[in-house]
């Protein structure tokens, strides 16, 4: 009896590690955060709430300060996990029982007025100032809040940006395919707010390394110490062709390329001695682009 | 003298007032002639479709990718367009994508809008760009990376070519 209690413990804890996130279908594609007549459908197949008929969305963005939840998350002036509103019950897909939608626009009763939210600016309240909505975070729920998907943005949604902003690590163009020619930025102004060591403003050559991977994560073709050149006050910059990086192994090609990592390198000289400081790995997903 | 004033006011008012007559469009421009003889590459620029589309900065929003890569200059390129309808282009170290040799003809010999390019089968559609400098030995191609879901244009190359002497 014991073994077999252990056994069913084991067996609870090994589904809890492994359950999966929901998977998420937008409609258009690609949305910012003024787009309208916008469908999300979350397919809950395997994940802790699948079989909860009633399942809710508690969504947040990291960009806003508190609250930042969405406003269909709470009725009064900030969200309780304990008490969520009836309006973040997500909608059955019809014939799709483990399906659950939210369609833009949607009108809902906040604090017993009817509100109408026509894009993700209104649903998260900043119609003013969408620009501050980059991504949002979100896990499916039920009700009690007992049961719930993976939270600390293991479940997000990247919108498209209404404004420029800088970061420590972006490319141009934003968005590239694995045929285009690539630039990947680095700006020491934003080191901080990425994290990184502070011993890379004192870096004086940066070089970048570059790694062409396939969907599974797998290394294709790996380059390093390419010269970044520098750029704006604090930025460098280095320029590539994924298809003529390097040499392909055989059986490869660029059309096998889902993604690549990135990583900056420079040499700190303290008195006679040398030390390489690096920066953290960041990826980037290459788009399908006709 | 007040009602002489008045008189050409009115006058002049009215020659005013007249309708110019229209002047007719023309005949069409020939431009396949225009686009016969060699054509080198002078810049490639990079836009982000995105970008632009929001005002986004100048640095964010477009790249001069000319000088990018030292040993593979974009300024290696050049295509030649013959009389007979055939074409060659010489890509040099460039990274520049087109087909080396083939027939070439106008989709539309009026109002071009593409150069297309075959050989054997294989058919390559370069976008032309604005044609009004094409008489000053000018043109630009373009080349458009597109979403497939939105049929968004998302990325656009320019290519500007100049007229080789």
């Amino acid at each position: 009896m014991k073994k077999a209690i252990i056994f069913f413990i084991v067996l609870l804890v090994g589904m809890r590690v492994y359950s999966q996130l929901p998977t998420v279908t937008i409609t258009p594609s690609e949305i910012d955060a003024l787009t309208e007549n916008v469908t999300i459908v979350f397919d809950v197949t395997g994940t802790d709430v699948e079989g909860v008929t009633d399942i809710y969305i508690w969504a947040w963005c990291p960009q806003l300060p508190d609250p930042s939840q969405i406003l269909l998350d709470y009725d009064q002036s900030s969200a309780s996990w304990g008490s969520i509103s009836e309006n973040a019950k997500l909608m059955p897909v019809e014939g799709q029982p483990n399906k659950r939608k939210i369609e833009l626009p949607m009108t809902v009763t906040r604090a017993g007025v009817e509100v109408t939210f026509r894009n993700m600016a209104e649903l998260f309240g900043v119609a003013e100032t969408p620009g501050k909505i980059k991504e949002i975070g979100f896990l499916l729920r039920s009700q009690d809040g007992y049961i719930q998907t993976p939270g600390d943005m293991k479940s997000k949604i990247t919108l498209l940006p209404l404004e420029f902003s800088e970061s420590f690590m972006r490319t141009f163009p934003s968005k590239v395919s694995n045929t285009d020619v690539v630039t990947v930025y680095l700006n020491l102004n934003k080191l901080s707010e990425a994290g990184e060591q502070e011993q890379l403003l004192v870096v004086s050559d940066f070089e970048a390394e570059i790694i062409l991977q396939d969907l599974d994560g797998n290394d294709i073709v790996t380059v390093g110490e390419l010269v970044m050149t520098p750029e704006r006050e604090g930025e460098y910059s280095v320029t590539f062709s994924p298809n003529f990086l390097g040499e392909f192994p055989e059986g490869k090609t660029i059309n096998d390329v889902t993604k690549f990592t990135v990583k900056f390198s420079g040499d700190l000289i303290s008195g006679d001695s040398v030390i390489t400081t690096e920066s953290n790995v960041y990826e980037v997903e290459f788009q399908e682009y006709e | 003298m007040k009602k002489i004033l008045i008189f050409l006011s009115i006058a002049l008012y009215m020659v005013s007032c007249q309708s110019d007559s229209i002047p007719g469009i023309g005949e069409p421009r020939e431009y396949r002639p225009l686009l016969v003889g060699s054509w080198n590459l002078v810049k490639l620029t990079q836009i982000d479709a995105d970008a632009e589309s929001k005002s986004f900065p100048g640095f964010a929003t477009s790249k001069d990718l000319t000088n990018v890569f030292p040993n593979h200059l974009y300024t290696d390129f050049s295509i030649t367009f013959n009389g007979d309808g055939t074409f060659t282009t010489s890509l040099g170290n460039s990274y520049v994508n087109m087909l080396s040799s083939g027939n070439w003809a106008l989709n539309d010999p009026d109002f071009p809008s593409a150069i297309v390019l075959s050989n054997e089968g294989v058919i390559q559609e370069i976008g032309l760009g604005s044609l009004s400098a094409i008489v000053l030995g000018k043109v630009e191609f373009k080349e458009e990376k597109k979403h497939p879901d939105t049929g968004k244009v998302k990325i656009r190359y320019i290519y500007s070519l100049e007229k080789a002497e």
